[in-house]
């Protein structure tokens, strides 16, 4: 009986760790700059592996298992934000986030209104809008 | 439960053709990381559906390593990546000069005693004198050359 749920259990974990690696290399692919990539992409190398560990530990429900298990999530939480860190910072030395104080809508749309708009309440600076990314890029 | 498998192969059977389209597609290095990670994800996917599906319990160290070895890729390639953009991409001359100059002391010197010494070389009078003495001298070697 139990074991019976926690197949089931498992199945779905699985499941869920699948589509959501599903979800986030649709993200990679339609995101437009690297930040929203990145922040694509980093989910399923933490959550979606832990989905898909627990649901292969409760299907298998070994001791084996289960404790490979513990370890690899307790590794992949040590060493999975180091590659994404220096992926972003190194993206912001080599300029490509050209300006961080730049909205997020200015990856999305090539035009937008004017940042000196009479309802703004923060003006911003002339230098921290540039000219907007265009995301069709090839 | 085959339906179950299945599905969750077709997912991440899309997911991985998403991932090679981006790094087929992603301009610049730092977005084929990217979606090389992504790449990673959907390998650990697959290990694990296998592991399911065919209840094998060999695949423990495979997973072990992978999760050890997956950051390494984009440890390299940010790393490589910021040097060459460092050595590469022109600072702004009058801000980050002081900090970039990792020349010694000493050797500024011994760039200026260098351009010193060099210097009236590249004059126009030190170039004459020299085209005038080597004919001088070549003509004094032939005279003694013709008078032997």
């Amino acid at each position: 009986m139990i074991s019976q749920v926690c197949t089931y259990l498992g199945m779905v974990l699985l499941t869920l760790g699948s589509l959501l690696t599903l979800i986030a290399a649709i993200g990679v692919v339609r995101f437009p700059s690297l930040l929203q990539r990145q922040h694509a992409a980093t989910k399923p190398q933490l959550l979606g592996f832990m989905l898909s560990c627990l649901g292969v530990a409760l299907i298998q429900q070994t001791l084996a298992w289960s404790s490979a298990v513990c370890l690899a999530i307790l590794l992949q939480t040590l060493t999975a934000p180091i590659g994404a860190h220096l992926v972003g910072r190194t993206a912001r030395q080599s300029g490509e986030i050209r300006d961080l104080t730049k909205p997020v809508a200015y990856h999305y749309f090539d035009q937008l209104p004017h940042p000196y708009d009479q309802n703004l309440r923060i003006k911003p600076d002339a230098k921290s809008y540039p000219e907007p990314m265009s995301h069709a890029e090839d | 439960m085959i339906y179950f498998y299945l599905f969750n192969l077709v997912l991440l059977a899309l997911a991985l053709g998403l991932s090679i389209y981006a790094v087929h597609r992603g301009p610049g290095a730092l977005n084929r990381t990217v979606a090389l990670d992504m790449i990673t994800a959907v390998t650990v996917g697959m290990l694990c559906l296998v592991t399911v599906w065919q209840d094998r319990q060999d695949t423990i160290p495979i997973l072990l390593a992978l999760t050890l070895v997956a950051f390494l890729t984009a440890t390299s390639v940010a790393r490589i990546i910021g040097q060459r953009s460092i050595s590469e991409s022109a600072p702004p001359a009058s801000d980050l000069s002081d900090q970039l100059d990792f020349t010694p002391p000493g050797a500024k010197n011994r760039n200026t005693q260098a351009k010193v010494t060099l210097g009236p070389g590249a004059n126009p009078d030190a170039s004459e004198n020299q085209l005038t003495d080597k004919p001088s001298v070549l003509a004094s070697s032939a005279e003694g050359s013709g008078n032997d």
